[in-house]
């Protein structure tokens, strides 16, 4: 047993599902799509690679992506969704299979019709009843026929004798999100007359349907079925928990082998999974259902990403298995490390919801916090020994210079980083300080470069400003230099305003480093701006936010625009925008909006949080100083935290 | 020719005259005159809304359409609200606010509401007796960022009956954004 393992007994003590052993009580759960494949359902080279990664992650379970059951293409939520419609399908479903068997774990694939949220090649979507969107990404919805419903039952019976057939040991549907069994189940898209509508009975019947169908179909192979234990939609019309927990008790009593408890649908009106919600906060919903249904298994895992808790909630009896995704998308190794006792090596998810923001894009996904995600194909983003080992300086030790560092350093490179700043972490250090959704979230990041360097033996000199004078005394020792110096207000480009030398930088009012009144303008409404706003807010002062764009947030991830506009609001910050700062008093800031006229806002502080320049003085400086000079982060262009880890990553992985 | 222009063309009907006491809209059913009074205020006052946030719209194509059901009483049981449809044939000609966009300003007028199929509506707002209140007490440069909160605490329900495509072409991205609406998918 691996120490870690002694730890964290009730996660790794070996389980069961159906007639199958598994080695711990991990699930790995078929979050969402990956949209890498084809437009036409055929799994890509690409999601195979990805795939052999997800199965190696060390989980007793393994459920692959959801694949649509109908070759109309009802069923399917995303561009690029595989399909399982069809045997022609079957090879690559056959390889993933032996992926997971080889991993050791018990391998699962989900069938998925997006119902509400399907046809998004089709133009219309199907649903019980024509309920309109709330979401203008989805399409216009069709009633669902009874002949039709009868089509979908045989399709997923189909579906899951065909995943059976590649290999697979068991199936899983869900009721997640709004997809189509969910929308049965809802009252809120469930509006029928007949048999399929009305009560909850009537409601849960195409479940049930459904459960037997796949039963039947299957009868040696568990069946999972996820359920909401909340849609967070009750306020619209939806369902509560208590009648969520009533059609749990159907699957029951239909022989389902596992419910796996979720919680909200894409277009609640409040967060699930979010940064903005506490870890551990849906953890009753889980709770409930075990013990209601003591002899079904239960897995659950939403908002859920510390394998500590996950043991601790098994042991006390709250669920049998943990289902985890998004934070083993961040770190594939998760699992590993834990059973290692190296959970401090750990990547958390820090809940940026970058990958889901991406899939309504209709881009593949990516992480924040891996950038090889989605490229394990790509021999670029493979971490290989350099071929030649190098002495590396890098300076700044914000993201993007940490993960240069860290990525080079595990390759056998040489390094040191600088950084005039007494402490690692740059500019995101204040970022999380001032964050209203999770402090935590942000700062696990910074934590872990700390552990990173030190584990990696990378020297850090803090304290330590890099000047050309410096350079030319140490040039001789390296043989490539990295500047990844940030970016900062670009306090040249405020010149024209008069009294500009009045404003505070928003990168030192997010420090703490100067002080400020409790009448405050913010101009620049961008991330920094909003977040140095909402802080200043949070603490009672009165703040208003002018942007000469349109609207605010116009660099903040979409996933995420709405919780900035939420606390916008709630915080009564006010929002000038088409409007240009002119000039800066002692009273306050004038003011021109794009279609004229001038007004003066009155301030006691008025702080710039825009426009940004990359620090790329180095740069220019080293150039001739020595062999091998790159830049990466926001010392290229400022961007923000994705494109410094990415680019500090693919950069460390090339030198 | 979208749909949306294609609709511009017959949506000349006037609006209701403001005089209380008179309810002239057809296929609405006779309201007590305290209540007509309560209706004409009400195209009144998002009549001043619209005007007072006209940058807003400005975007807005001709017969660009959103409707706004507020009427006391109709979300029974609390929220239930997504019998509309089921809810709007029982009432047979439910009073709806229509916001029209026509020659560059959003006119407002009141309509039996004809169901999610035939309303020829893009948008939809439904509000319940807590938002109606709030609504209505609420002033004219206020109540936009009102609604945004009403939708964000569950109390104005929004309905969407154009694809995203076709909502940006009509204008409506400046308008959905200052609401705080997811534009895609919203998982959170």
């Amino acid at each position: 047993m691996k120490p870690g393992e002694r730890k964290l007994p009730e996660l790794f003590r070996p389980g069961r599902i159906g007639k199958f052993a598994t080695k711990n009580m991990i699930k790995y759960g078929a979050c969402c799509v990956s949209n890498y494949n084809t437009r036409d359902g055929f799994i890509s080279r690409r999601e195979l690679a990805r795939t052999k990664v997800i199965a190696g992650t060390g989980c007793g379970i393994i459920t692959n992506q959801g694949a649509y059951p109908d070759p109309l293409g009802e069923g399917k939520a995303y561009f690029r969704q595989i399909a399982i419609y069809d045997d022609k399908f079957l090879p690559q479903f056959e390889e993933i299979a032996g992926y997971i068997h080889d991993a050791g774990a018990v391998a699962i694939q989900q069938i998925l019709h997006a119902g509400r949220y399907g046809g998004i090649d089709l133009g219309y979507c199907l649903q019980p009843s024509i309920v309109p969107q709330t979401l203008p990404h989805f399409r216009p919805p069709r009633e669902i026929t009874k002949e039709q419903i009868g089509a979908v039952v045989r399709q997923h019976a189909d579906a899951a004798r065909r995943a059976v057939k590649a290999g697979f040991d068991g199936t899983e549907v869900t009721s997640f999100m709004g997809y189509l069994l969910a929308t049965f189940n809802s009252r809120f898209t469930n509006q029928r007359t007949d048999e399929y509508g009305g009560s909850v009975e009537n409601r849960g019947r195409f479940m049930r349907e459904l459960i037997t169908a796949i039963k039947e179909a299957t009868p040696d192979n568990p069946l999972i079925v996820r359920l909401n234990g909340a849609e967070l939609m009750d306020r619209w019309g939806g369902n509560t928990e208590d009648e969520c927990f009533e059609l749990m008790q159907q699957a029951v009593d239909c022989g389902v082998d596992m419910i796996s408890v979720t919680v909200g649908w894409q277009e609640a009106p409040e967060s699930s999974i979010g940064r903005d919600i506490a870890p551990g906060h849906w953890n009753y919903l889980a709770a409930r259902a075990k013990k209601l249904f003591p002899d079904t298994l239960i897995a659950f895992g939403n908002r859920l990403p510390d394998p500590v808790m996950a043991n601790e909630c098994i042991h006390k009896g709250e669920f049998d298995f943990w289902e985890v995704c998004r934070p083993l998308l961040a770190d594939p190794e998760l699992v590993h490390k834990a059973a290692e006792d190296r959970l401090d090596e750990v990547r958390r998810c820090v809940g940026s919801l970058n990958c889901l923001s991406r899939l309504f894009r209709d881009l593949p996904y990516t992480c924040t916090m891996n950038p090889a995600l989605g490229h394990e194909v790509e021999p670029e983003y493979q971490v290989k020994p350099a071929a030649v080992k190098k002495k590396i300086m890098v300076v700044g030790a914000g993201p993007a210079g940490l993960e240069c560092a860290i990525t080079a350093a595990k390759r056998g490179h040489d390094v040191i980083v600088f950084d005039r700043a007494e402490r690692i972490g740059g500019n995101l250090v204040a970022y999380a300080a001032n964050d209203l959704a999770r402090v935590d979230d942000l700062m696990s990041i910074v934590r872990h470069y700390e552990v990173m360097t030190k584990k990696l033996g990378i020297e850090v000199r803090l304290g330590t400003e890099v000047t050309p004078k410096l350079m030319r005394s140490v040039l001789h020792q390296y043989d490539v230099a990295v500047v990844a110096t940030g970016a900062s207000i670009d306090r040249e480009r405020l010149q024209p305003i008069e009294g500009a030398e009045r404003m505070l930088d928003a990168i030192d009012v997010a420090h703490g480093r100067v002080p400020t009144g409790r009448e405050i303008v913010v101009v620049g409404g961008g991330k920094i701006g909003l977040v140095v706003a909402e802080a200043l807010a949070h603490k009672g002062a009165k703040v208003t936010i002018v942007e000469r764009d349109k609207r605010i947030a116009g660099d903040v991830m979409p996933s995420f625009k709405w919780r900035h506009s939420a606390w916008v609001d709630e915080l009564g910050i006010e929002t000038v925008t088409q409007a240009r700062v002119v000039k800066v008093t002692a009273q306050g800031v004038h003011v021109v909006a794009e279609r004229g006229g001038e007004h003066v806002i009155p301030a006691d502080t008025v702080i710039a949080a825009a426009p940004r320049r990359p620090n790329q003085g180095l740069f220019h400086e080293f150039e001739w100083m020595v062999d091998e000079l790159h830049g990466c982060g926001d010392a290229l262009v400022p961007r923000g935290l994705d494109a410094a880890i990415h680019e500090g990553f693919r950069l460390g992985a090339r030198i | 020719m979208t749909e949306i222009a294609a609709r511009a063309k017959f949506a000349a009907t006037p609006g209701i005259a403001a005089t209380p006491g008179v309810v002239a809209t057809p296929g609405i059913p006779a309201m007590p005159v305290q209540a007509a009074a309560d209706a004409q205020s009400d195209v009144a006052h998002w009549q001043a809304v619209f005007d007072a946030s006209a940058a807003l719209f400005a975007e807005l194509a001709d017969g660009a359409r959103m409707g706004l059901i507020a009427q006391p009483g109709f979300a029974p049981a609390g929220r239930r609200l997504a019998g509309l449809d089921a809810a709007a044939a029982k009432c047979a000609g439910l009073p709806m606010l229509a916001f029209e966009a026509t020659a560059g300003r959003v006119g407002v007028r009141r309509e039996p509401f004809a169901g999610f199929g035939g309303a020829r509506l893009d948008l939809l707002f439904v509000a319940d007796e807590e938002a109606r209140a709030e609504l209505a007490a609420t002033p004219v440069d206020a109540t936009l960022r009102a609604m945004k909160r009403l939708i964000r605490r569950g109390n104005v329900m929004f309905f969407v009956f154009r694809t995203r495509h076709e909502l940006q072409e009509a204008g409506y991205e400046d308008f959905l954004d200052s609401l705080g609406l997811a534009f895609l998918g919203a998982c959170r």
